[in-house]
C-alpha cells in the first residue's frame, strides 16, 4: 500500500505540483508577498470575515476552489488517459476500498493548499458563532475532496463491459434501433464516457437550487439564487471543456465534412438545452412562486447561453485549461452584475452573440495547444 | 488538380516549421507519398482534408480549402493511418453521417468486398484496428470526392482486402479520381504503374520521378 501511494504522490501529486509551480508563485505573491508583513494576519483576517459575512464574497470563493479542484481533476485525467500512462490501469487490481483510500490521498494532497486556507475560514466562522457558514463551509470541502477522489476512482477502473445500465440502454437501442445523428453526438459523449463528470455536476447544481428553492422557499433571497445560478454554470464549464475536447479528438474527422458553420453550434447550443433540462426542471417544480415562470425560462436560456460563450471561448484560447478557467472566473462576476440590470433576456441575447462572434471567428482558426 | 502555394505548417508552440512547400501543382493521377517517420506526410494530408491549420493556400479543382470549405470539402475525402472514431457509435451511424453530409455515391463495391455490412452495426469499441481501417477506407470513398488521401491504407488489412482495395483505387482513377497514398509498405505493381513518386525530405515535398 506505501508503494502504491509512493508511486502515486510521485505521479500525479509531486508532478502536479511541479508543472504548476509557477501558477503557485504567482499565488502565493499575490496573497502572501504583496502585504507588509505586519498586516498580513489582518489582512486575511479580513478577507476571511468578509466571506464569512456576504454571500456573494463567498460565492465568488466557492467558485475558485471549484475551478482549482476542476485543474486537479483534469490534470489527473490527462495523466491518465496519456496512453504512456497505460501502466496506471494496473490499480485496478487493487480493492476497492484501498484504491478509494488511496485516491482519497492524492485527491486532498492536490487540494491541500484550498484546504488550508478553508481550514482558517472554518475556525474563524465557528468562533464568529456562524455554525452553518463554517459547516457549509467544511461540507463544500469535503465534497470537493471525495468529488476528485471518486472521480480518479472511477477515471483508472472504466472498462469494456458494459454496466447494468448500459445494457439496458444497449437493449433499448437494439429494439427500437435508435440512430445516432450528428446532433445528438457530444450528448451520446457525456452519457457515455463522462457519466460520472455529469453525475457530479447535476448533484453539484441540484444540490444548490435546492438551498435556494426548497430550504429557503419561504425567504427566496434573489442576490443568494444569483451567485448559486452562476456557481452552477461554472460548475457545468467541465461538461463544456468535454465536449470540446472530444469534438476535436474523436470527432476531428468531421472538419473534414461540408458541415456548416451553425450546424456546429447548433449541436453545441442543443447539447447544452439537453444538459441544463434537469435544473429547468427542478426550478419550475419547485419554485411556489418565487420567480416569474417567464423569468425561469430566460434564466435557461441564459444558462445555455453562457455555457455557448465558455465554448467560443475555449475554442479562442486553443483549449487551453488555464486561460479557460479565467475566462470562466471573469464571466461569472461580469455575468453576476449585469444580471442585477434585471433586463434577463437582454443579457442571454448579448452573451448568445459574443459567444456566437468568438465562435465563428475562431472554430476554424482552432488547433489544440 | 491539386494547388498548394507558400504552405508552411507550424505546430503551436514551436519556432521551426515541419514542413514548407512553396508551390506544387499536381495534376490528376495516383501519388505514392514517401518519408520517413515524422517527415510530415500525416501534417500535410490533415492540411489538406481541411482537420489542421497552416499558412499558405491549398486548392482543388480551384476550390480554395478555407473560403470555399463546404465545396471543398466534398471534394477531399481522407482515410487516417490509425482512424479514431467516437467508441459509442456504430459504422452505421458514421456510414449514415458521411453519407448525409459527403451526398453523392455510396461505395458498394468496398463495402461489399470488405465485409463491413457483418460489423457495422456494432459500435466503434468492439471493433478491431482491421474492422477499424475497413470502416475508414468506406467512410474515404462516400461521396463524389475528387481527391482522396489515403494515409497508410494497407496497414491492419488482411491480403483480400488488400487485392479489393488496390483493385479498387486503379478503378475509381479511371473515373476521375486522384490519389495522394502514404504507404511503407511497397504498393503492388500493377498500382505502381502510372503512380508517380513523391518524396518527403528536408521538411518539403520534392517529385521523385515523373
Amino acid at each position: 500500500m506505501k508503494t502504491v501511494l509512493r508511486f502515486l504522490l510521485k505521479v500525479l501529486v509531486r508532478q502536479f505540483y511541479l508543472i504548476n509551480a509557477g501558477f503557485f508563485l504567482f499565488l502565493f505573491f499575490i496573497f502572501f508577498g504583496v502585504i507588509n508583513g505586519s498586516q498580513l494576519i489582518s489582512y486575511h483576517q479580513s478577507l476571511i470575515l468578509g466571506m464569512i459575512d456576504s454571500p456573494v464574497y463567498m460565492g465568488a470563493v466557492w467558485c475558485c476552489w471549484f475551478l482549482y479542484n476542476f485543474k486537479c481533476i483534469a490534470f489527473c485525467n490527462a495523466v491518465i488517459s496519456a496512453p504512456e500512462s497505460s501502466y496506471i490501469y494496473s490499480l485496478k487490481a487493487v480493492r476497492l476500498f484501498k484504491q478509494l483510500t488511496l485516491y482519497l490521498a492524492v485527491s486532498s494532497l492536490q487540494y491541500l493548499p484550498v484546504l488550508i486556507y478553508a481550514g482558517f475560514v472554518i475556525y474563524m466562522a465557528f468562533s464568529k458563532a456562524m455554525v452553518i457558514t463554517g459547516l457549509l463551509v467544511l461540507t463544500f470541502q469535503l465534497l470537493m475532496v471525495v468529488l476528485g477522489a471518486f472521480i480518479l476512482y472511477f477515471s483508472i477502473n472504466k472498462n469494456n463491459h458494459a454496466n447494468p445500465l448500459e445494457k439496458l440502454t444497449g437493449l433499448l437501442v437494439r429494439l427500437y434501433n435508435i440512430p445516432l445523428k450528428y446532433p445528438a453526438f457530444l450528448t451520446g459523449h457525456i452519457f457515455s464516457d463522462k457519466k460520472m463528470a455529469f453525475a457530479g455536476v447535476k448533484i453539484f447544481s441540484i444540490l444548490l437550487l435546492s438551498v435556494s428553492f426548497i430550504r429557503n422557499g419561504d425567504h427566496f433571497d434573489a442576490d443568494f439564487f444569483s451567485i448559486f445560478f452562476q456557481l452552477i454554470l461554472t460548475g457545468h464549464a467541465v461538461l463544456v471543456f468535454y465536449c470540446v475536447q472530444f469534438n476535436e479528438s474523436q470527432l476531428q474527422f468531421s472538419r473534414n465534412l461540408p458541415i456548416p458553420l451553425y450546424k456546429i453550434a447548433g449541436m453545441y447550443l442543443l447539447t447544452f438545452s439537453f444538459l441544463l433540462l434537469p435544473e429547468l426542471l427542478f426550478m419550475l417544480i419547485n419554485n411556489h412562486g418565487n420567480l416569474p415562470i417567464l423569468h425561469i425560462v430566460e434564466l435557461y436560456l441564459t444558462a445555455i447561453a453562457t455555457l455557448f460563450f465558455y465554448t467560443a471561448t475555449l475554442y479562442a484560447c486553443g483549449l487551453n485549461m488555464e486561460r479557460m478557467l479565467l475566462f470562466v472566473f471573469i464571466s461569472f462576476l461580469v455575468i453576476f452584475f449585469l444580471q442585477k440590470a434585471g433586463q434577463q433576456l437582454l443579457l442571454m441575447l448579448g452573451i448568445l452573440a459574443a459567444g456566437g462572434a468568438v465562435f465563428w471567428t475562431h472554430y476554424f482558426g482552432f488547433e489544440q495547444e | 488538380m491539386l494547388n498548394i502555394t507558400n504552405y508552411i505548417k507550424k505546430y503551436p508552440g514551436q519556432q521551426e516549421p515541419v514542413l514548407v512547400i512553396s508551390s506544387l501543382i499536381l495534376k490528376k493521377g495516383i501519388y505514392w507519398i514517401k518519408g520517413e517517420n515524422g517527415a510530415g506526410k500525416t501534417s500535410l494530408f490533415k492540411s489538406i482534408a481541411g482537420l489542421i491549420t497552416f499558412e499558405g493556400d491549398i486548392t482543388v479543382n480551384d476550390l480554395h480549402s478555407r473560403k470555399q470549405r463546404m465545396q471543398y470539402t466534398k471534394q477531399v475525402n481522407y482515410a487516417e493511418a490509425e482512424p479514431l472514431y467516437p467508441p459509442f457509435l456504430s459504422g452505421k451511424d458514421l456510414i449514415d453521417f458521411y453519407f448525409e453530409t459527403k451526398q453523392g455515391d455510396f461505395p458498394k463495391v468496398i463495402f461489399d468486398g470488405f465485409g463491413v455490412a457483418k460489423f457495422m452495426k456494432q459500435k466503434t469499441a468492439t471493433y478491431s484496428s482491421g474492422m477499424m481501417k475497413k470502416l475508414s477506407l468506406v467512410l474515404a470513398f462516400t461521396g463524389r470526392p475528387t481527391l482522396i488521401l489515403l494515409d497508410e491504407p494497407l496497414i491492419a488489412l488482411d491480403t483480400a482486402a488488400v487485392e479489393i482495395l488496390e483493385q479498387y483505387i486503379l478503378q475509381s482513377s479511371k473515373t476521375g479520381v486522384s490519389f495522394l497514398i502514404t504507404s511503407h509498405q511497397p504498393l503492388a505493381p500493377r498500382l505502381m504503374e502510372g503512380t508517380t513518386t513523391l518524396l518527403l525530405q528536408n521538411k518539403t515535398l520534392v517529385t521523385a520521378s515523373l
